[in-house]
């Protein structure tokens, strides 16, 4: 689905847990892709396939699967970064992910091509997709957020959701490095928060008074 | 029938007589399976840094004679293979080691050389480090990713390990041939001394 010029999103509507998976089409050289968490290969449980429906719903939108530039990481879960190992073996597209998250990411099976870490992104030759990092820890140490400033769009990986935040029992969480990294995020100008999980919302939070509301509940419950 | 009856402790003794005796090579074999892991491990102790440089001298000195020279051998041989042409500290750590035992000539010889080698790979390194740096940030570039959020992971590169093996193929006859040479030399010390 076309969310705001060439950025895509595709939310995850299995009934395992996989994340939602964001495509930003044709901005690399030879109309190279960059896809943002593309989630499971197979979803664990179930095993629902994860990658394929992401191949096939990116055809639907007329976007070659196999032209895979770059994927980004916001975290080394693997629920958002088991399928870059194979569009990297597959496609030759490079995987970015915060250095803090490369070890265990690593002992998943991953590969590290570029360090991702706060300052500004490039995507493109011409007229480039001028993104945003911030080393938002919290979920997990070296956790990431994309913030596009032209669109006002934060792809917030699983620190944000709509009423609710990322879990932080797993290894590495902690709950006032999640505060912080909310509080500096919610001070961004805002059109778009693109959550990574459809946790009882499709996890798309549109325009701007429906994020500041969301900003607004996490503050109250979460006293930054 | 008046025999004296034999405890079961006789018994075992007059079999154990009548075993054969062992050799003086197979009595130093046996301690070298007891006292070489012994060396060894007083030597990875130390280049690890849970064993300070002071207690080197104390850990080594509780063997003496043979047991003793197996010991500081096997300490000296593992000292010799942890020279590394890529860890220039714990090469160095290596040679401190190594003093607390020996110190003469040869080795200083020996340590000379060596920081040469491992500064001309170093600084060797460091160029088709720089070079492939160079060369994978023009391709990330045109590919049209670039920013201050990006940094290459180099020691992913398919181009820069290919690069690293054939720089350290070349130099790898040059430090076995240091090594070995430090190696006969120490043996000879510690068996002589």
């Amino acid at each position: 689905m076309r969310l705001v010029g060439n950025l895509f999103a595709y939310v995850w509507s299995g009934r395992d847990n996989n994340c939602n998976r964001y495509v930003l089409a044709r901005v690399l050289k030879d109309d190279r892709h960059v896809v943002i968490d593309p989630g499971h290969v197979t979803t664990p449980a179930l095993r629902e396939p994860g990658l394929q429906a992401l191949r096939d719903e990116m055809e639907s939108d007329g976007i070659d699967p196999d032209a895979i530039g770059l994927v980004l990481l916001t975290h080394c879960h693997p629920d958002h970064s088991e399928a870059a190992s194979v569009i990297r073996e597959e496609t030759g597209a490079l995987v970015a992910i915060h250095e803090a998250e490369a070890g265990i990411y690593s002992q998943f099976g991953g590969k590290v091509d570029l360090f991702l870490g706060e300052g500004n992104l490039d995507l493109g030759v011409e007229s480039p997709v001028q993104l945003t990092v911030f080393h938002s820890p919290g979920h997990s140490p070296g956790h990431t957020t994309l913030y596009w400033p032209r669109e006002k769009v934060l792809i917030a990986g699983d620190l944000i959701f709509y009423r609710s935040t990322g879990r932080v029992d797993l290894p590495g969480g902690n709950p006032e490095a999640l505060r912080d990294s909310i509080a500096r995020l919610s001070r961004l100008e805002i059109e778009y928060v693109l959550c990574g999980h459809p946790y009882g919302h499709s996890g798309i939070i549109e325009g701007g008074d429906e994020v500041r509301r969301n900003f607004e509940f996490l503050r109250t419950y979460l006293r930054f | 029938m008046s025999g004296k009856i034999k405890s079961t402790l006789e018994l075992a003794m007059e079999k154990a007589a009548k075993l054969p005796r062992l050799t003086k090579e197979e009595i130093r074999q046996q301690q070298e399976k007891e006292y070489g892991p012994r060396g060894r491990a007083i030597a990875g102790g130390f280049l690890s840094g849970d064993l300070a440089e002071r207690d080197l001298d104390v850990e080594l000195s509780r063997y003496q004679g043979e047991q003793g020279e197996i010991v500081r051998s096997a300490f000296l041989a593992s000292m010799c293979q942890a020279i590394d042409i890529e860890d220039t500290e714990a090469t160095a750590r290596v040679f401190e080691g190594i003093e607390v035992l020996v110190r003469d000539r040869q080795l200083e010889e020996a340590s000379h050389r060596l920081s040469g080698i491992l500064g001309d790979y170093q600084e060797q390194r460091r160029r088709e480090f720089a070079k492939t740096e160079e060369a994978e940030s023009a391709a990330l570039r045109e590919l049209g990713v670039s920013g201050s959020a990006i940094r290459l992971n180099l020691e992913q590169s398919e181009g820069w390990r290919a690069k690293r093996s054939a720089l350290l193929e070349e130099f790898r006859p040059k430090l076995d041939e240091i090594k070995r040479e430090l190696s006969d030399h120490l043996r000879r010390v510690i068996c002589s001394g």
